[in-house]
C-alpha cells in the first residue's frame, strides 16, 4: 500500500510540473491586466409591466399599478447613481410575455445591459402578486426574479422590494431602497420654529408625522431591528432622551438622569442606547441597557464627549471630545477602555457615526468656515470630504452603507432671507447628490434599517 | 522504509528541479535573449563614442559569454576528461561534429570576442546589473543550453522587436476599449482587493468565439464570494460589450487570437 503511495507522488508531481508548464509555453495568448474601468451608471431596460387581469383596486387598476411600480423601480435604481434606466421612447419592441426569454437582440442596439421583464397579476383574494426576471443582455442569460404577493395598497413596498433584488443582483450588495427615514420636519419662521418628528419612505413617500410639534424634538435615532425610535425632547421643558414605539406610538422617557441626557443612539442589537449625560456642565458618555434599565458610565473626562456610535458588531463606540483642546473623534471600547484619537486633520470633527459594514465613519468636519461631509477609515486614514456646500451636517447611513443622508443649511442673504433647512444624500463616491423631496423643510434625517 | 521514502522523495524533488531547470530555465533564457540588445541601440545613439567600444561587447555578450569561454574549456581539456567515461570509441565522432559546429560558431562570433578583455571591469558589471537571467545561467553548461542559445542567436532580432512593439499595441488597444466597456461595480466593501482572469479568443473579424470564460470556475460558487461573481459578470459584460475588436492587424491574427484579461480595479480605487 505504501509503495502505491510513494510511487503516486512522483507522478504527481510530475504531472503537477508538467501543469506548471504549460501557460509558459502557450505564448500566443495576449495576457493584459485591466486596471482601469470606469463608473458610469449601469444601463438598464425596464418595460412597463405586464398587466395580467383587469381588476380594479383600491389603489388604482391593475394596467395602473403596472406602470406605477415600473416606474418605482426605475426611480429608486436611478438615484442610487448606478442605474442608468434607458427611456422607453428608444425601445425597439416590448415584452408581451414574462415567462419566455427575451429577445436580446432588441435590447442590445439600444445600449442596455440589463432588461427587466415584470408581470402584475390581481390574485382572487383581492391582493396583487408581482413577480419579475433580471436577464444579461450581454451573456443572454438569466440573472435573479422572484414574486411577491400583497395587498394593493402596498404596491410602493412590492416596488421597492424588486428594485432591492436587482440592486443587490448587480451590485453584490444589499439594497436599501425598501426602508424608511425619520426626519425633523421644520415649519413657520425661524424665530419660532416648530420642529415635529416624522417619517417618510427613503424615497419621499408615505409622509406621516410622529409627534405634533408642541414640543422641541431633535435627533431621532432608529433602532436597528425594531420599530423603535430613540429622540431628545424639550418635552416639560427637560430637555431629554425619549424612546418612541412606531407600532403602538407610546413615547417614553429613556432612563432616570437627573439632568440633561441627549445624543442618543442605538447599540447594533438594539439592546442598548448610548447617549451624552450633562451634570454641572460636564458631559460624559453612559449606556443603558433596554431590557434591564441598567446605566453604566463609559467616560469620565472633564472634557465634552459627546455623540456615541457604535460600531456594527457592538465592540467598540466612536464618539467626539474635546479633551485635546479642540472638537475630535475618539474610539473606544465598549466598556470605555482604551480611548483612542483618530481624527487629526484641520478643523474640528462633530456627529461621527459608524456605517453599518464597519469600514468607514461618517462625520461632519467643520473647518474654512464651512460643515461638510466626510468619512474616514476607523483607523483615522483615509479621510476624504464628500459634500461641499456650505453647511452640511448629521450624516446617517443606508442600511447597506454606501450612501450616508445628511441636511443641508442654505447661506442666509444679506436681507436676512435663506437658511432653509433640506435632507440631501451622496453616495460613498461623492459624486451622486441629490436632495431627498420632503413637504416641509427637514433636517436631522436618520435612516432606518430595511423593514423586512 | 524511512530510507526509500527519503531517496524517493530526494530522486523526485532532484528530477523536478531538473526538469523545472531545463523546460522553464531555458525556454525563459530564449525569451530574454532578444532583450539585451534592445537597450543597447539606444546607447548608441546617445553616447556615441562612449560606447563604440561597448556596443559590440553588450550586443555580442550573450552569444559570446555562452558560446566562446564553454567551447574553448572544452577543446583544451574537458574534453578528454568527458570523453574518458564513455566506453565506445565511436563516441569521437560526435563531439568532432559539435566541435565543428561550435569552431563555426565562434568563427562567426570572434569580433566579438576582442574587445572583451579591455572591457572586462565594467561592461561585466553592467551585464549583470542590466540582465540577472545571462549572468544566472552561463556557470551551468549544457549542450542543450547551447543548441538553444545558437537558436537564440538565429533568431531575428528585429522580428522579435516588431512582434513584441506589436503585442505592445494590442495592450494598450484591449486597454483603451475596456477602460469604456467595463463599468466596475466599484462601491462594494472589497471591490479594491478583486481579480478575476477571463479567458477567450477571437476570429479574424474580431468576434469573439464562444463566451468569455472565468479563469478560477469554482470561486463562483464559493459561499460568501457573491461579489466575486459579480465582478467577473461585469468583467465578462464589458468584453461583450466590446465586441468587435475590429481594429487589429489581421495579417498577424495569430499573435492575437487568445486573450487573457486579467481586471483588477486596485488603481481605480486604491
Amino acid at each position: 500500500m505504501t509503495k502505491m503511495k510513494h510511487a503516486a507522488n512522483p507522478l504527481c508531481m510530475v504531472l503537477l510540473i508538467l501543469a506548471f508548464l504549460v501557460p509558459g509555453t502557450a505564448q500566443a495568448v495576449v495576457t493584459v491586466d485591466i486596471n482601469q474601468g470606469n463608473v458610469d451608471p449601469l444601463p438598464i431596460a425596464i418595460p412597463k409591466f405586464i398587466s395580467a387581469g383587469a381588476a380594479d383596486t383600491n389603489a388604482g387598476s391593475i394596467e395602473e399599478l403596472s406602470i406605477n411600480i415600473g416606474r418605482i423601480i426605475e426611480a429608486d435604481l436611478e438615484r442610487s447613481g448606478l442605474f442608468a434606466p434607458i427611456t422607453h421612447d428608444a425601445f425597439i419592441s416590448v415584452p408581451a410575455n414574462s415567462d419566455i426569454r427575451p429577445r436580446f437582440a432588441n435590447w442590445r442596439p439600444i445600449g442596455a445591459q440589463a432588461l427587466v421583464v415584470g408581470k402584475v397579476t390581481p390574485e382572487p383574494d383581492g391582493r396583487i402578486s408581482v413577480e419579475f426576471r433580471l436577464w444579461d443582455i450581454f451573456a443572454e442569460s438569466y440573472m435573479t426574479g422572484t414574486r411577491y404577493t400583497g395587498t394593493p395598497s402596498s404596491w410602493r413596498r412590492l416596488a421597492h422590494l424588486i428594485a432591492d433584488k436587482i440592486y443587490e443582483r448587480l451590485t453584490g450588495e444589499k439594497g436599501y431602497f425598501d426602508s424608511r427615514i425619520v426626519y425633523i420636519a421644520e415649519t413657520g419662521p425661524k424665530s419660532d420654529r416648530t420642529k415635529r418628528l416624522a417619517m417618510m419612505d427613503q424615497d419621499g413617500a408615505n409622509h406621516r408625522f410622529l409627534s405634533d410639534g408642541e414640543y422641541l424634538v431633535l435627533t431621532p435615532r432608529f433602532s436597528p431591528n425594531k420599530q423603535e425610535i430613540t429622540y431628545f425632547s424639550y418635552f416639560l421643558d427637560t430637555p431629554r432622551v425619549y424612546l418612541y414605539d412606531i407600532d403602538t406610538a407610546r413615547h417614553e422617557i429613556l432612563g432616570e438622569f437627573p439632568g440633561m441626557t441627549f445624543a442618543p443612539r442605538f447599540s447594533p442589537d438594539g439592546n442598548y442606547v448610548a447617549i451624552t449625560f450633562a451634570e454641572n456642565g460636564n458631559s460624559d458618555i453612559y449606556i443603558m441597557d433596554l431590557r434591564t434599565r441598567a446605566v453604566q458610565r463609559l467616560t469620565t473626562h472633564p472634557g465634552i464627549d459627546t455623540s456615541p456610535s457604535f460600531s456594527p458588531d457592538g465592540n467598540y463606540i466612536v464618539f467626539n471630545s474635546n479633551r485635546g483642546g479642540s472638537q475630535q473623534l475618539y474610539v473606544m471600547n465598549r466598556d470605555g477602555s482604551n480611548i483612542k484619537r483618530i481624527s487629526f486633520g484641520d478643523g474640528r470633527y462633530a456627529t461621527p457615526v459608524w456605517s453599518p459594514r464597519g469600514d468607514l465613519i461618517a462625520f461632519t468636519k467643520i473647518g474654512d468656515g464651512k460643515f461638510r461631509i466626510g468619512v474616514m477609515r476607523p483607523s483615522g486614514e483615509g479621510e476624504r470630504l464628500l459634500t461641499d456646500s456650505w453647511q452640511d451636517e448629521g450624516p446617517t447611513w443606508s442600511p447597506n452603507g454606501r450612501v450616508i443622508m445628511f441636511f443641508r443649511q442654505n447661506k442666509y442673504t444679506a436681507t436676512g432671507a435663506g437658511g432653509e433647512v433640506s435632507i440631501w444624500s451622496v453616495d460613498l463616491t461623492g459624486y451622486n447628490e441629490r436632495q431627498i423631496p420632503t413637504p416641509f423643510e427637514a433636517s436631522d434625517p436618520a435612516w432606518s434599517p430595511p423593514l423586512r | 522504509m524511512g530510507d526509500i521514502k527519503l531517496g524517493l522523495m530526494v530522486s523526485v524533488l532532484f528530477h523536478a528541479a531538473v526538469i523545472y531547470v531545463a523546460s522553464v530555465g531555458l525556454p525563459g533564457l530564449k525569451r530574454d535573449f532578444p532583450t539585451p540588445p534592445r537597450p543597447i541601440p539606444v546607447e548608441l545613439i546617445d553616447i556615441e563614442e562612449f560606447t563604440r567600444q561597448k556596443e559590440p561587447e553588450k550586443q555580442a555578450q550573450p552569444p559570446e559569454q555562452k558560446t566562446s569561454p564553454a567551447p574553448a574549456r572544452r577543446l583544451g581539456q574537458t574534453r578528454p576528461d568527458d570523453a574518458v567515461p564513455m566506453p565506445g570509441a565511436t563516441p569521437k565522432e560526435k563531439p568532432d561534429q559539435e566541435l565543428i559546429k561550435r569552431r563555426a560558431l565562434i568563427a562567426t562570433v570572434t569580433p566579438n570576442i576582442k574587445p572583451r578583455p579591455p572591457s572586462t571591469f565594467d561592461t561585466s558589471k553592467i551585464a549583470a546589473l542590466i540582465d540577472r537571467s545571462i549572468k544566472e545561467t552561463t556557470p551551468e553548461a549544457d549542450p542543450a543550453r547551447e543548441k538553444l542559445l545558437e537558436e537564440a542567436v538565429a533568431d531575428s532580432q528585429v522580428q522579435d522587436i516588431d512582434a513584441r512593439v506589436r503585442t505592445a499595441s494590442y495592450e494598450d488597444y484591449i486597454r483603451g476599449k475596456m477602460l469604456g466597456c467595463w463599468s466596475v461595480p466599484a462601491g462594494a466593501l472589497d471591490a479594491a482587493d478583486m481579480e478575476v482572469t477571463l479567458v477567450f479568443s477571437l476570429t479574424p473579424e474580431g468576434k469573439i468565439i464562444g463566451a468569455p470564460r472565468i479563469r478560477e470556475q469554482n470561486r463562483l460558487f464559493r459561499p460568501g464570494n457573491e461579489y466575486y461573481k459579480i465582478f467577473a459578470e461585469s468583467a465578462a459584460r464589458a468584453i461583450r460589450l466590446c465586441e468587435p475588436y475590429g481594429n487589429l492587424p489581421k495579417q498577424y491574427y495569430n499573435e492575437w487570437k487568445d486573450w487573457e484579461l486579467i481586471f483588477s480595479p486596485r488603481e481605480m480605487l486604491g
